[in-house]
């Protein structure tokens, strides 16, 4: 479970990032909204789990918040990318593109791992 | 590197309150919008915002999410726990300093022996790589020895060189020889401590030098030009202010101007433990200006052991091959040189231990481990006690501890609670007992042994006594704390511990964890009093020994007419001219001019009887040697047994005669008068009379067996440092002016040493058994008031607990005396079992202790007797005041009661 856990940690961190660096400044919410619609349903009914990700990789240094407006009106936190972050998935980025590729190999039907 | 960056914010996290709010606040913001897009695609207002809520997954789930992120969930419950343990300390002022002092008093008596321990036995010598390095000493397996422990007898020069030259285990091998040098420099000349080394010392150390240089490697052997010292820090700091421009300056020593090429490295003193701090280098070379008289020739004799040598070993060499490869070489020298050499190899000891002195090493280890058994046990007592306080307030806390087990805390994180609180309890003690230590350091300090000089140790409380004294008080809190924790969270345990304290009586079987405690608590006290006691009567025999001489109004002075380069014949005149001044002096009934102080040893020489020759394969015996002036036996009140004392008619030029120890004439001519008797030194053929035997008196160390000793007469055999014996008619203080000025008028430059009245010499000399008494009876008194304290209060719980017990007795007719017996009864055959355990124990490991003790057997009844006693009493009265309140329960009321 505990392990699960990790592995959706990561997954959604990178999701977070990645976000950030195809929309700019965004609150939690936005993000959560844009997470489910690239993903279809993962994040149905657990947009909570954004908020400790979001703390985390701000603890991290990777991303840094602000508070702001939203385009209604209503108070919100604007997070956005610090140059760590950037180069965090960047390496990120190549690590899970290399474990899939590998993955693939394996899992794609009727080839052998050669 | 962002884990530690995240880490630290989450404990800044854990310590900040507010930002709970402003996420409140971003989580409002967060709801809004979803609701208002909600609503935006058709919902009405109540069901978007319930969507919006569900879809978070719960508003408060996500800030505990958030929180546990935020700060570090452990840490915050160890806080809450620290407060909760604090708030509960607090509550019970009168349990947390019973508790806190007992246990600063434990773990300040183990602080104070440490200290000790860790500045001399765990000191390392500041040198580069010490386990490499090891010292070489002659073992005589020819030449018979009557002191106790000299065994590893140092090594002669000559024989040294050979080793260095030839050997091929060692990177190098260097000498030392102590030595005092007359320090001319100040207003009043002074003796300061020196060591004649080899030019290599400092290299093989393995040194760099704070200022200047070390010595040059051809230093010890050119033949002039050596006239160099290198100064120990605290010589250069304390003697010279930390001249900045020392380095080329000149010292006059020995009234020889020496140019200071360096200074040692601060805290380097030397290779041994005990050295003053204050020392003063010069090459070995200098021998023959520094030592004078038969110092001189023996620094080049091959069988005079005069040096230390050491050396360090290549890489790769185990000391064992190291070992037996100098062994081989020693059967070579002594084939090469079978006059000197016969009976003679070598063997090695590792430099940490040599530091200590390489025969005493195993007696101060031994010291120290007793000093720190003896205040274990005080402290395992006093955990004891706690253990047991704790245990009856985890049955007075039952119910708090049921509420908080019915609210869902778990077993553990209730053991965890009441570790913490025992924790705190430990830390408190510790840092209480710090402070213990801190005083009782300076307690200690006045029981210094007199070769411990001012300087010479540094009982700091560095950072190793700190960490030493954390760990005792954490380790102590879990001993203490982890029984009755684990205990008060077993509800279903506390149930039958509740009905056996109310219902039965106190017991094995009833209460088998209290009763444990009791039995223990007796044990430890009987055998930390056992040592105590033992160390006591030791003392008292130590003090109670035959010194061979009259220890009253006797003073000693010691000065090296050697320093000042005195021919022997101004040297004579000056002896005859000190002891003249000396007994015209007002206060002095006689004054005596002798090589050796009182109960300092001496020399050494191989003695052989006429017609027992060292050719012929006897075994000659080491002997010590005092060459004294007539009136030495009238001065010192030494009788003789047969024959006559020296007078002024023993010169140059008549018979050659002496006077032997009774120990002397048993050694040599057992059952015989020794009169007219005629022996020689080794290497020397003259032959020697026994012209008187004097009655055996302390040579080297109280306690001793009686040595072997001879007197020559200073006519006779000169030695040129020497010391001043007075017989004083009043306190013998108030001659030292009188004689210090005396010898002034005869040569101002002369520096006088160790002015000591004999008491306090005697003072020094019983240090060792009167500090082991001392602290050992101080340690013991409180292993006693600790238990008798511990024992008191498991009697008096079990009376609370039994008083509804005893009221139905009484009711049914039992008498007062009735209940006394009972109670009494209860306690003390947990008492008899713990003694009995005790006694058990103690007679198994106090053998270790002989060789530590004075003439007291290691199972010495009547210490045995005296300390059951005196336990079995206070455990009587510890028993008694609970069993007369017991005594006076009202039936009526105790009926009543719960």
């Amino acid at each position: 479970m505990a392990e699960k856990m990790d592995v959706w940690q990561g997954t959604l961190a990178l999701m977070i990032l990645k976000t950030l660096e195809a929309l700019g400044p965004l609150h939690g919410y936005g993000i959560a909204r844009r997470i489910e619609q690239t993903s279809g349903d993962v994040l149905a009914v657990n947009y909570g789990t954004l908020y400790p990700a979001l703390l985390k990789l701000e603890q991290e240094g990777h991303i840094s918040s602000e508070w702001g407006q939203s385009d209604n009106n209503r108070k919100a936190k604007y997070y956005k990318l610090t140059r760590a972050g950037r180069r965090f998935l960047g390496r990120e980025e190549r690590d899970w593109e290399q474990t899939t590729a590998i993955l693939a190999r394996f899992l794609a039907p009727g080839k052998e791992p050669a | 590197m962002r884990a530690i960056h995240a880490f630290l914010q989450r404990l800044a996290g854990t310590f900040q309150k507010n930002k709970e709010h402003s996420f409140a606040e971003e989580l409002d913001g967060h709801v809004q919008m979803h609701t208002d897009d909600n609503i935006r695609r058709g919902m009405n207002a109540e069901e978007a915002r319930r969507n919006a809520v569900m879809k978070l997954g719960g508003i408060e789930q996500t800030k505990e999410m958030y929180h546990d992120r935020k700060s570090l969930p452990l840490l915050e419950v160890f806080i809450q726990d620290v407060r909760y343990g604090l708030r509960m300390l607090r509550k019970n002022p009168g349990f947390t300093a019973v508790a806190v002092l007992s246990l600063a008093l434990g773990i300040g008596a183990n602080t104070t022996i440490f200290t000790v321990v860790n500045a001399t036995l765990l000191n390392a010598l500041p040198v580069r790589d010490l386990p490499r390095l090891v010292q070489l000493d002659t073992v005589d397996s020819k030449t018979l020895v009557t002191q106790a422990r000299a065994v590893k007898l140092g090594m002669s020069y000559p024989n040294f060189q050979d080793y260095r030259r030839d050997n091929q285990a060692f990177t190098d091998l260097a000498a030392v020889f102590p030595t005092l040098l007359t320090w001319s420099g100040g207003a009043e000349p002074r003796q300061v401590q020196a060591e004649l080394v080899s030019a290599n010392y400092f290299d093989v150390l393995g040194l760099r030098p704070a200022q200047g240089r070390f010595f040059m490697p051809d230093e010890d052997t050119k033949p002039s030009g050596n006239d160099v010292a290198v100064l120990s820090y605290s010589f250069w700091t304390n003697k010279l202010g930390s001249d900045p421009s020392i380095i080329g300056k000149q010292l006059i020593f020995d009234a020889r101007p020496y140019t200071v090429i360096g200074v040692a490295p601060r805290g380097f003193k030397g290779t041994l433990t005990f050295l003053s701090s204050e020392q003063v280098w010069v090459p070995s070379s200098m021998a023959d200006q520094i030592l004078g008289g038969k110092e001189k020739e023996f620094f080049k004799d091959r069988r005079a052991l005069m040096v230390i040598a050491f050396g360090r070993l290549k890489p790769g060499i185990a000391a064992e091959a190291a070992e037996a490869s100098l062994k081989t070489m020693a059967t070579h020298l002594e084939a090469e040189f079978p006059k000197d050499n016969s009976g003679r190899s070598v063997a090695l000891s590792p430099m940490a231990d040599a530091a200590l002195g390489v025969n005493d090493h195993q007696r101060f280890t031994l010291a120290g481990g007793v000093m720190m058994g003896v205040v274990g046990l005080v402290l395992l007592i006093a955990c004891v006690n706690l253990a047991n306080l704790l245990l009856a307030q985890g049955a007075r806390r039952q119910k708090e501890i049921t509420l908080r087990a019915a609210l869902g805390a778990n077993r553990g994180r209730i053991v965890r609670q009441m570790m913490t609180e025992s924790l705190l309890l430990s830390l408190a003690g510790g840092a209480a007992g710090l402070a213990i230590a801190y005083a009782g350091r300076s307690i200690l300090w006045a029981f210094r042994p007199p070769f411990i000089d001012q300087t010479g140790i540094d009982l700091s409380l560095d950072s190793r006594v700190l960490l030493f004294t954390l760990g005792v008080s954490i380790l102590t809190g879990i001993i203490f704390g982890l029984v009755p924790a684990v205990k008060a969270s077993r509800p279903d345990l506390m149930e039958t511990l509740k009905s056996g304290g109310r219902g039965g009586t106190m017991g094995w079987k009833r209460d088998p964890l209290r009763s444990m405690l009791v039995i223990g608590e007796m044990a430890l006290a009987l055998i930390a009093l056992v040592g105590a006691g033992l160390f006591l009567r030791s003392m008292q025999n130590a003090q109670k020994i035959d010194l061979g001489f009259e220890s009253r109004n006797l003073l000693v002075m010691s000065f090296d007419l050697g320093a000042l380069h005195y021919e022997e014949g101004r040297g004579q005149q000056f002896y005859r001219a000190a002891i003249e001044r000396a007994k015209n002096s007002p206060g002095v009934a006689s004054a005596s001019v002798a090589s050796n102080a009182p109960m300092g040893g001496g020399f050494a020489r191989t003695v052989f009887p006429e017609g027992r020759d060292e050719a012929s394969g006897y075994r000659g015996t080491l002997t010590t040697v005092n060459d004294i002036t007539p009136e030495y036996f009238d001065t010192m009140r030494i009788p003789l047994v047969r024959g006559r004392a020296f007078n002024d008619s023993d010169r140059k030029e008549t018979a050659v005669v002496a006077i032997a120890s009774e120990a002397m004439i048993k050694q040599y001519w057992p059952n015989e008068n020794g009169l007219g008797k005629r022996f020689h030194f080794f290497g020397d053929p003259t032959l020697r009379e026994i012209v008187g035997v004097a009655a055996n008196s302390v040579v080297g160390e109280v306690g001793e067996d009686p040595q072997p000793i001879v007197f020559l007469p200073m006519t006779q055999d000169y030695v040129p440092a020497a010391t001043l014996h007075l017989r004083t008619t009043g306190r013998p203080e108030s001659a030292a002016g009188t004689m210090r000025a005396a010898f002034q008028s005869l040569d101002p430059n002369l520096a006088i040493t160790n002015v000591f009245s004999i008491e306090q010499i005697l003072a020094q000399a019983l240090w060792a058994p009167r500090a082991g008494g001392v602290l050992l009876g101080l340690f013991g008194a409180l292993a006693l008031l600790l238990s008798a304290v511990g024992v008191y209060g498991v009697l008096s719980y079990s009376v609370n607990q039994q008083t509804r017990e005893i009221g139905l007795r009484m009711a049914l007719g039992a008498q007062r005396g009735d209940v006394m017996r009972l109670i009494l009864g209860q306690g003390l055959r947990l008492t008899v079992v713990g003694l009995g355990l005790g006694v058990l124990v103690a007679l198994a490991t106090m053998r270790v202790l002989v060789s530590l003790l004075f003439a007291v057997r290691a199972y010495d009844p009547w210490t045995y007797a005296a300390v059951t006693m005196l336990l079995t009493s206070v455990a009587l009265l510890a028993c008694y005041i609970p069993a007369r309140r017991a005594m006076r329960v009202d039936p009526m009321v105790a009926l009543r009661y719960d």
